[in-house]
C-alpha cells in the first residue's frame, strides 16, 4: 500500500516536472527579449527547485504506514 | 524603435524595423492572478484555522503531513502562475515598418503566427466593450486583410485607438512612398 502511494507521488511529481520543463522550453525558445527570459528562468527555477526539494524531503518524512493503518 | 533593436522575430527582413510590441492589457493577467491569490488566501487562512479545529494534531508527526500538503499546494500554484504568465507573455502583436505580426500561444502545444503587410490591409476596427474596458482603455483591434489572408485580431490591448491610428499612419506613409516610387519610374521612362 505504501508503494502505491509512492508510485502515485512519483507520477504527480513527474507531471510537475514536465510542466516546469515545458515552461522553461517555451520561455527559452519563444521569448523575444533574451534578458527578460534569463531573469524569468532564474526566478522560476530557483523557487521551483526549492519547492520540489522541500516537497521530496517532506514526503520522505511522512509517517505513511501509520497514516495508512489509521485509514485502513 | 531603438528600444526594440535587440528583439528578433522570425520572418523579419534585414531592413525591417520594429515600431511597437504589444501584449494584452495588465488587467487581463491581473484578473487571472486574482483568482489564484484568492485560492492562496483561503489556503493560508486554513493554516491558521486548522490548529483550532484539530488541536489534537499539533506537535505530532501529522504536522509533517500538513506541511507536505501546504508545500504541494504552493508548488501547484507556483507552476500554474507561471503557466498564466507564459500564456500572457508569449501572446504578442508586433507592428513593424513592413507588416503586422500576430503571435498567439494557445496552451502549451499550439502556437500560431500570422502576418499581414500594410498593402494587404483593407480595414481596421476598434472594439472597446463594457465599463472596465472603457475606464482602463483596453479593447480589441481587428485588422481585415484582402483575399484569403487570415484577419488579424489584437485582443485586449491597451490604447487600441492609438494602435489603430498608428497602423493607419504607417499604411498612408507606405502608400505615399509607393506613389512616389511609381512617379519616379514614370518620369525615368518618359525621359528615356
Amino acid at each position: 500500500m505504501v508503494l502505491v502511494f509512492q508510485i502515485l507521488y512519483a507520477a504527480v511529481m513527474l507531471v510537475f516536472l514536465l510542466l516546469s520543463a515545458f515552461i522553461v522550453f517555451h520561455i527559452l525558445k519563444y521569448s523575444y527579449d533574451k534578458r527578460a527570459a534569463f531573469l524569468m528562468i532564474v526566478i522560476f527555477l530557483a523557487f521551483t527547485g526549492l519547492l520540489f526539494f522541500s516537497n521530496i524531503i517532506l514526503f520522505a518524512n511522512l509517517p505513511l504506514e501509520e497514516m495508512l493503518s489509521y485509514i485502513l | 524603435m531603438d528600444a526594440f533593436k535587440d528583439f528578433k522575430f522570425q520572418g523579419m527582413s534585414p531592413d525591417e524595423k520594429i515600431i511597437k510590441v504589444l501584449h494584452r492589457n495588465w488587467f487581463d493577467i491581473a484578473s487571472q492572478y486574482f483568482l489564484v491569490l484568492l485560492a492562496v488566501g483561503v489556503f493560508f487562512l486554513g493554516i491558521y484555522i486548522y490548529p483550532l479545529i484539530f488541536p489534537q494534531f499539533e506537535g505530532t508527526e501529522y504536522n509533517v503531513l500538513f506541511l507536505f500538503i501546504q508545500n504541494t499546494f504552493l508548488l501547484a500554484v507556483w507552476i500554474y502562475c507561471f503557466l498564466i504568465w507564459v500564456d500572457y507573455y508569449l501572446d504578442i502583436w508586433v507592428i513593424t515598418s513592413e507588416k503586422i505580426i500576430n503571435i498567439e500561444q494557445k496552451g502549451l502545444f499550439l502556437r500560431r503566427v500570422s502576418s499581414a503587410k500594410y498593402e494587404k490591409i483593407q480595414d481596421v476596427t476598434v472594439e472597446v466593450k463594457g465599463f472596465l474596458q472603457t475606464i482602463i482603455n483596453f479593447g480589441d483591434v481587428r485588422v481585415q486583410t484582402a483575399g484569403e489572408l487570415e484577419n488579424i485580431a489584437f485582443r485586449r490591448i491597451s490604447n487600441p485607438y492609438e494602435v489603430k491610428n498608428l497602423i493607419a499612419k504607417i499604411q498612408k506613409e507606405k502608400e505615399a512612398k509607393g506613389l512616389d516610387a511609381l512617379g519616379d519610374m514614370i518620369r525615368e521612362n518618359a525621359g528615356n
